[in-house]
């Protein structure tokens, strides 16, 4: 039941406060987190070096609290409007060993659950997407939100989520392939409708990657990873031989020089702050003093970036060294597991679900190093993760049996 | 070690229910006043839980509105409270100065808005500040610098024709 939280949190938004979409989700994972840690026991020695780097992240940040002379409220809650503080980072850590103990029994909930908060999107979107809202959004952006305040959130939320319908095309009977068919489609459309170009490029690449794994055992692997790789080429090639003013299209559409800025900024806030950085979720308080002036000049003179625009960066500008590390050994790992569970021929789930999995978790990632994280869909990142660790962990032991 | 993992877990919720019941009427509270414009929360806000980012933008929200007495009273007020929170708030270091051009201390105020200014170095209010106090401390040379530095990052910021003005009483000859 603990994959109930993935709609729960979707649904957790409260109008009536002033950050109407972070506040309420934080709270609801520490407080699901810690009753299930009270009811069930969660051997986390099992997953040993998992442990040790989430330990490690959470002590630093305990310590670069100290040294940076944070306030109680901002280590805990995080920066206001994203509520990526301590009490959420261990609410996360935590939703990674969960799912881990979880997926081999409740593989299904899990994949059943991710599907039904997709349909709640999709119809909810779709309201959105034909002018009717239940809330009123301040006009800063135009395509459709969804839950999450803003469209460029809401896309990389259909792209990780329009897998699960993918991955059932290619099983089942006629009549759920067409259902399963037309949801992907609506979703796709959906994404459309965010009007954002994140979007639409993760669930591309979701879905070639998709058609890659899908290949992968099988003796046309390399045709199809060599024709994947063509298909890429051309559309890229399309787009800059057709398209007039390429890099300022480009530019609108992916704002690069901006994170390009951001990065910049990051590192350079980094860079004077290197061992235990600035303090969990403190970048915005330091990032004014290294802004540059065209970028300055760009963004109006009275913003200030508050995120780097890169989970890596940001656990490096704010954790410091070893948080920086740690996290990104945590990456790795995962996404060498995703690999490894496509192999297995000792897994609990389906090719399909393992598919799924891997191809969710890339595209989080993707979303993940070149966009601010949101905290609903960390929840479903840090729940993929779980389930590749805990899928990797027990094809291993079945291998030793 | 299960023992161990259950009261720490119980720790974990008992600690996350009182402290995002505390958040979420503050965040009520902010809601209250910023958007819906209900001013008697600005105090439970300002003394409440130390998030700065909503206690800041109450602070700033408090300085313009025309109703509130900018005395130094209530700007050291607004100050202590945000250095508090975020020792490098530079509302803080803005709002002292604001005090100390109160009192006739142009050099002090200087010194504070400039200090706001190395947290954000390209703010056009803080740099808008700093050129009148430089006028009023008859700094020639610097306020010419920060006349060019904030045409440099905002060539049609408003505020430029009136330091062109200060510049050009600054330049014209006193009659004897």
């Amino acid at each position: 039941m603990i994959y109930s939280l993935i709609p729960i949190i979707f649904l957790a938004i409260n109008p009536m406060l002033y950050d109407s979409s972070t506040i309420f989700r934080a709270f609801i994972i520490t407080l699901a987190t810690s009753i299930y840690c009270l009811i069930n026991s969660i051997n986390f020695f099992q997953y040993k070096i998992y442990f040790i780097l989430f330990s490690i992240i959470l002590s630093f940040y305990f310590i670069s609290s100290i040294i940076n002379t944070q306030s109680y409220a901002d280590f805990l809650l995080g920066a206001h409007g994203r509520a990526f503080g301590f009490l959420t980072l261990l609410g996360l850590f935590l939703i990674v060993f969960i799912s881990a103990d979880n997926i081999a029994t409740s593989n299904k909930k899990f994949i059943n659950f991710c599907y039904l908060t997709l349909i709640l999107a999709l119809i909810y979107g779709s309201f959105q997407a034909a002018g009717y809202d239940f809330f009123e959004y301040a006009l800063n952006y135009k395509g459709i939100r969804l839950t999450f305040a803003n469209p460029n959130f809401s896309s990389a939320f259909l792209a990780i989520m329009a897998m699960i319908p993918l991955s059932f095309l290619f099983s089942g009977n006629l009549k759920l392939r067409i259902f399963h068919a037309c949801t992907y489609l609506w979703t796709i459309y959906l994404i459309f409708q965010t009007e954002s170009s994140q979007g639409f490029v993760l669930v591309l690449l979701g879905t070639i990657l998709y058609s890659i794994l899908y290949f992968f055992d099988r003796k046309l692997f390399k045709t199809a990873t060599i024709a994947s790789f063509l298909v890429v080429t051309v559309i890229v090639l399309c787009v800059f031989i057709y398209s007039s003013n390429i890099s300022t299209r480009l530019e609108q559409s992916f704002q690069i020089l901006g994170r390009l800025e951001h990065w910049r900024i990051s590192l350079a806030v980094w860079n004077d702050h290197k061992m235990f950085g600035v303090g969990i979720e403190n970048l915005g308080k330091y990032s004014g003093q290294y802004l540059s002036k065209d970028s300055s000049s760009a963004w109006g003179g009275y913003v200030y970036p508050d995120k780097a625009h890169n989970g890596i960066l940001d656990h490096f500008a704010n954790g410091g060294l070893i948080v920086g590390l740690s996290w990104t050994m945590f990456i790795v790992f995962i996404s060498y597991s995703a690999i490894r569970i496509q192999k297995s021929e000792k897994n609990i789930v389906s090719k399909e679900q393992a598919r799924a999995l891997a191809c969710m978790w890339f595209i989080y990632i993707g979303q993940h190093l070149i966009s601010t994280d949101q905290i609903a869909l960390a929840v479903i990142g840090m729940f993929v993760a779980g389930a590749i660790m805990g899928l990797r962990f027990k094809s291993n032991v079945r291998q030793n049996d | 070690m299960t023992r161990v993992i259950k009261f720490l877990a119980t720790i974990y919720m008992i600690g996350s229910i009182l402290f995002y019941s505390k958040i979420i009427q503050f965040d009520n509270n902010v809601s209250l006043f910023l958007i819906q414009g209900d001013k008697s929360k600005a105090k439970l806000i300002l003394n409440d839980m130390p998030v700065y980012k909503p206690v800041a933008e109450t602070a700033v929200s408090l300085i313009n509105d025309p109703d509130f007495p900018k005395n130094c009273d209530n700007l050291m007020f607004l100050s202590n409270r945000l250095r508090e929170i975020n020792y490098r708030s530079p509302y803080a270091y803005f709002m002292s100065g604001a005090c100390k051009e109160i009192n006739g201390d142009f050099q002090g105020a200087y010194d504070d808005v400039k200090k706001a200014s190395e947290f954000e170095m390209y703010n056009p209010d803080y740099l808008f500040s700093l050129a009148v106090l430089a006028y009023k401390l008859e700094n020639r040379s610097e306020l010419i610098s920060l006349l060019n530095k904030i045409r440099d990052v905002n060539p049609s910021d408003k505020n430029l024709k009136i330091l062109d003005e200060l510049l050009s009483v600054k330049s014209q000859p006193k009659k004897q």
